[in-house]
């Protein structure tokens, strides 16, 4: 009899603690970190790049944020002003802000976390596109020790415990959105210093946070960490109890993984083949997120405009589309460098036209004549992402095809070219720009001043005309309908130097699975709002 | 004997010195700059800052000219510091790397050898056994068309196959222990390789074994078939497959980095490819130490070893 | 110095007792007789001469050109006009396999025939010099050997090619050649080299053990008290006597290459898109295959099938070669 009630009392126990199991597996969101081909499992907050600045909100809250559809939304700063000229800003700190341990988040705080992100060191090269324009940027940076830790911004200054005041150099209406990102997130500067810049966030030195979760485990061996609530997060939420990563940087693993119900979410997309079987996980939204291929205007034998010319006109780029984007629906083509996602744009464009007797024509007339003349091409789509190797392969055929040019080096890691990095011809990237605004985007992507430009992908790029535009347009309201104006003229004195090949780009896709709702990235690639995220099974 | 072990001592000394001059000449001169690397890679080519930089060239020592680099990286090494990983992991100390990961692919190799020794000694028997019949065709050319398949097809095929159609696993994931079930298929997978030659040095032992005069007498002498393949025929069989085990061995531990990389396993064949993608010079060195390493000490023990199994050349 | 006639040495007891007395030709014909009797190598033999046979016509007889794009089929089946089908940029996939057969052909004989001349040299020389010469020529194979041989080729291939490109582009700047600015065939060289160098130190091994084997013979010995050249020893004794472990060594050598070439190509490094390879079709294929199962199937069978062959051809040679392996 008792073996009976004993039984009983454990399949009754084995039941309810499957039941609790379940209960508590509710609220746990399981990630796929890493991107396929650069190993780099980290949760820095502060770095501004890399995989880990997807995952920067869960620890940290952005100054101010955009969500999917480009509204601006408050986060450690509430409030905000400008002189009138726009070279004055100051920014008010959300009395309710505060770390984990219970401290409110002060203004001298916010300060030092921005001066130990523009030490050289720190390697966030990003903070350039952020803080660039601040007075004292540039000559902190040129007189900072090559080991300090920190460097001192004239133009920042705390003007009480709740008000942070920047000078700027030159007027920048839009300032506010410029700093709307989670790359500006903070951290406690003398935890930076105490425990060292790569060091600070791991679990072991209990870092100290201010965002909705906590990184309480991190194994850099067994590639896994773990996240739990903060006690102290002062919004509402978070529902989730856990957050749980593992890296995987295998394309058909993680699609395996979402299909085997082994993850939630992930960072690499899954392969693009599998979106019969997983429609859910590849649900679009809008976000900036923009392929283009550059070409080098300071390296033989790109440095020939007419060659640029005869390059970009000796290719059908709508089959160039459908070469990278085979799957309906993958992709969207774009006939124009501003996104179309950016404040405006141009209505009549029409891309690049198909013209194989306009580019045999160029290249004849180019100092090099003919294709046989031609130095090598050196080419790379940057990464094995599947979208850009096809896209560029299908490039090169089309010059083979038209031009007879033969002569091409295609590497898809650019790590092959080793120093010869200083003579690729083409690479890939994206304007960079976090927020919508047009005349920004140019600015990234043309002025020599910005980051694009400034990068080796386009280094030596110059254009007057270009440059007077932009410089104009970033002094305007972003309600002057001139801006826009300024942004386009500035857009046709790009296209017409044919530095920079468009053809589509990739929809973004939700990576997550129907079940996790609130699941968004911003258009800084960070999960927006991560506290509203929960897990709700049919 | 103690001179002999003194100039074997040196001889390989020297010859790691070459090796490890020779890896980072290679990476010097052919790899190009890991701190330019690590912004144009990825995402980050927006990031170049030639100030940044130059505070990170400094800070990891790569400002300096190859050959004091070079002597700068030999004398930590003597002093047991093997450097800090430059972007794998940052600032991590790379002997805590090597210490976890080694022995992840030991265990590995260790085990996909065990398995590849009884499953390809068996199947080596029973194919001597059925020598030239129908089994012992279907045992060697089975055998040959499993190994003939790229590891690195039959690696994702095995696991989607496993995963998703039949269900009986989970993806694996990581690390979790040899007897964590997870670390199955990658054994499965591993042992694969050795198979063939296994097999094949098994068989053919076996048949030369087979017509020797004392197994004729002793079935003559009535004794039962499975006692004169157990205790005649399996020992001298086993001795020479034994010794070239221990050489599988290296091998696959130096060698499961296919395996490693399709199954996400944190072990030392991936961080060779890690190492390399990153441009991480203090990996690839460290990669390079221990690799050669291993195999000095396992030549150096198959020697000393060799002649306690084989009379013959002791005799010599 | 010829006295000694190869010919009157080979006597030898076989194992059924009979004495094989007389010319090398019989030999061989032997040989040919024992090879022709084992089906299997035969088997691999004819597949061995149709994909060497293909790799030399195969671009001549391709139905298309191997890199002409046709991107609205891109990922057609097979059909009569596409025979194979096309891959993911609408190209044909019989003309790649054809023109990947020529690369695989390239990898595996350029391999086998380098590392096999450096291993022969190396071997013979370290195996009658003897002494120090030995010593420090088996040192260095040994070190080879001790590197981990896909780091090795991994290092090599990712590092040396940007000095050889340069030299070629210093030397382009120099004469004005125009063959010095096409670098392509610049992933094939590093690839044999690579691969060269991890497979000589073993093939080294062999010819000086059987070097040092055969000069115990006595044969060679009366050879050498006759006052035979060191090179008259190596041409005419140790060489055609290492014939058989070293045909074997050989050929399965060669399927090992085009395997390990497949493998580099799965790791994104050796030859590079859009010149095709039968591993960097099998790796671009194996992004596809839950839906395109035929972009993955196709190079992967095919590598699997010309591995197989090597391995019964070198089997069977090893048997046919060997007089004491016939029973």
């Amino acid at each position: 009899m008792s073996k009976k009630i004993l039984t009983l009392f454990i399949v009754a126990l084995v039941l309810l603690l499957s039941a609790a199991g379940a209960m508590a597996q509710d609220q746990v969101l399981r990630i796929a970190t890493g991107s396929s081909g650069v190993a780099n499992f980290s949760f820095q907050i502060l770095s501004a790049g890399g995989d880990q600045q997807n995952w920067i909100t869960f620890q940290s809250v952005p100054p101010l944020y955009f969500d999917v559809d480009s509204n601006l939304h408050t986060g450690y700063f509430n409030d905000w002003s400008q002189n009138e000229d726009s070279t004055v800003w100051t920014f008010s700190v959300d009395p309710a802000a505060r770390w984990s341990d219970g401290t409110s988040i002060t203004a001298q705080q916010v300060i030092d976390s921005w001066q130990v992100q523009a030490a050289p060191l720190n390697s966030v090269g990003r903070i350039r596109t952020y803080l660039g324009n601040v007075a004292g940027f540039a000559d902190a940076r040129e007189a900072a020790a090559e080991d300090a830790m920190t460097v001192d911004v004239s133009g920042l200054s705390a003007l009480d415990d709740a008000t942070v005041q920047v000078e700027l150099v030159l007027p920048d209406p839009i300032f506010f959105w410029r700093i709307a990102t989670a790359h500006m997130a903070i951290a406690r500067a003398e935890d930076v210093l105490e425990h060292g810049f790569n060091e600070f966030w791991k679990p072991e030195n209990n870092p100290i946070v201010n965002g909705p979760f906590i990184l309480t485990s991190f194994d850099p061996d067994g590639q896994k960490a773990e996240m739990t609530p903060n006690p102290e997060w002062w919004k509402d939420g978070p529902i989730l109890d856990k957050v749980t990563f593992q890296f995987v940087t295998d394309q058909t693993i993680v699609g395996a993984m979402a299909l085997n119900d082994q993850i939630d979410a992930s960072l690499a997309a899954a392969p693009s083949v599998l979106r019969a079987q997983m429609p859910d996980y590849f649900r679009q939204f809008q976000a900036i997120g923009f392929n283009t291929f550059w070409m080098q205007p300071s390296r033989e034998p790109t440095n020939d405009p007419k060659v640029r010319e005869a390059l970009i006109k000796s290719v059908d780029w709508n089959a160039v589309f459908q070469a990278a984007f085979p799957i309906e629906g993958s992709g969207v083509m774009t006939t124009q460098t501003l996104d179309d996602i950016v404040t405006c744009q141009n209505p009549d464009a029409t891309g690049y036209p198909y013209d194989v007797e306009g580019a045999q024509a160029a290249l004849a007339a180019s100092s090099y004549g003919s294709a046989e003349n031609l130095p090598k091409l050196r080419v790379t789509p940057r990464g094995s992402n599947e979208f850009n190797n096809r896209a560029l392969q299908a490039v090169i055929e089309f010059w083979r095809q038209n031009l007879g040019i033969e002569n091409v080096e295609f590497q898809q890691d650019p790590n092959s070219f080793g120093d010869d990095l200083d003579k690729v011809n083409l690479s890939r990237d994206d304007v960079v720009i976090r927020f919508p605004d047009a005349a920004t985007y140019m600015w990234a992507a043309g002025h020599s001043a910005g980051p694009v430009a400034g990068s080796s992908m386009l280094s030596g790029y110059h254009n007057e005309a270009l440059e007077a535009a932009i410089d104009e347009a970033l002094t305007l309201s972003p309600d002057d309908p001139r801006r826009c104006e300024l942004a386009l003229e500035a857009q046709a004195q790009y296209e017409g130097d044919y530095v920079i090949m468009h053809f589509g780009k990739p929809l973004r896709t939700a990576n997550a699975r129907e079940h996790v709702k609130n699941y968004y990235s911003g258009p800084d690639v960070s999960v927006i709002e991560p506290w509203k995220i929960s897990i709700e099974r049919m | 004997m103690a001179s002999f072990l003194f100039i074997r001592l040196l001889r390989w000394s020297v010859g790691l010195m070459l090796i490890l001059f020779v890896t980072y000449a290679m990476m010097y001169y052919g790899a190009g700059d890991p701190i330019r690397m690590m912004f144009i890679q990825g995402e980050d080519f927006d990031t170049e800052d030639e100030a940044v930089m130059r505070a990170l060239r400094a800070k990891y020592g790569l400002d300096e000219p190859f050959l004091v680099q070079f002597s700068n990286y030999i004398s930590h090494l003597l002093q047991g510091d093997w450097g800090r990983s430059i972007r794998l992991q940052v600032d991590r100390p790379v002997l805590e790397i090597v210490q976890f990961r080694l022995p992840i692919s030991m265990q590995l190799g260790f085990a996909a050898t065990l398995i590849a020794a009884v499953v390809g000694v068996t199947l080596g028997v029973v194919a001597a056994l059925y020598h030239n019949r129908w089994l012992d065709r279907l045992i060697i050319t089975s055998v040959l068309f499993v190994t003939s398949i790229p590891i690195f097809v039959i690696g994702p095929m095995l696991l989607l196959l496993l995963v998703l159609i039949l269900k009986w696993i989970d993806v694996p994931y990581g690390w979790n222990g040899l007897f964590h079930i997870d670390a199955a298929l990658p054994v499965a997978v591993i042992a694969i390789g050795p198979l063939p030659g296994i097999v094949r040095q098994t068989r053919s032992a076996m048949l030369e074994v087979k017509s020797q005069q004392y197994i004729t007498t002793a079935r003559a002498k009535g004794v039962s078939e499975s006692r004169i393949i157990l205790r005649h025929m399996l020992r001298p069989v086993m001795t020479p497959v034994i010794t070239t085990l221990g050489l599988i061995m290296i091998a696959l531990i130096n060698g499961s980095l296919f395996v490693e990389l399709i199954y996400n396993i944190p072990g030392f064949g991936l961080l060779t490819i890690e190492g390399i993608r990153t441009v991480d010079y203090p990996i690839i060195m460290a990669v390079a130490v221990v690799g050669t390493l291993i195999i000095f000490v396992s030549n150096f023990l198959v020697d000393m070893i060799y002649p306690i199994l084989d009379p013959r050349v002791r005799v010599q | 110095m010829s006295a000694a006639k190869p010919e009157a040495q080979v006597a030898r007891i076989a194992d059924d007792g009979s004495i094989y007395a007389g010319a090398q030709r019989n030999l061989w014909q032997d040989a040919a007789r024992r090879f022709r009797k084992n089906w299997l190598a035969v088997a691999g033999l004819v597949v061995i001469a149709l994909f060497l046979i293909l790799a030399l016509i195969g671009p001549h007889i391709a139905p298309y050109d191997f890199l002409e794009q046709n991107i609205v089929k891109a990922f057609q089946g097979s059909s009569a006009e596409h025979l194979l089908g096309v891959d993911d940029l609408g190209r044909d996939i019989l003309s790649r396999m054809l023109h990947g057969a020529r690369t695989a052909a390239l990898v595996a004989f350029f391999t086998t025939i380098i590392s096999l001349v450096i291993g022969v040299l190396v071997g013979g020389w370290a195996g009658i010099r003897g002494g120090r010469t030995d010593e420090f020529l088996m040192w260095i194979s040994d070190l080879i050997q001790a590197m981990p041989g896909l780091l090795l080729v991994i290092l090599i291939n990712t590092t040396l090619r940007r000095p050889i490109i340069n030299w070629f582009d210093a030397l382009y700047e120099q004469t004005r050649n125009s063959f010095y600015l096409n670098t392509l065939w610049l992933d094939y060289v590093l690839v044999f080299s690579a691969l060269a160098l991890i497979g000589w130190p073993g093939l080294a091994r062999l010819i000086r053990g059987q070097v040092l084997s055969i000069g115990e013979e006595d044969y060679v010995l009366a050879a050498r008290a006759l006052g035979a050249s060191e090179r008259h020893i190596m041409g005419r004794h140790v060489i055609p006597n290492a014939m058989g472990p070293l045909v074997v060594a050989v050929t399965a050598g060669m399927g090992g290459a085009i395997l390990l070439e497949a493998s580099l190509s799965f790791l994104g490094i050796g030859i590079q898109p859009p010149n095709a390879s039968w591993g960097s079709m099998l790796q671009e294929g194996l992004r596809y295959w839950q839906i395109f199962p035929h972009l993955m199937l196709i190079p992967a069978v095919t590598i699997g099938i010309v591995q197989v062959a090597f391995v019964f051809l070198g089997d069977g040679l090893n048997d046919a070669l060997d007089p004491r392996r016939n029973s």
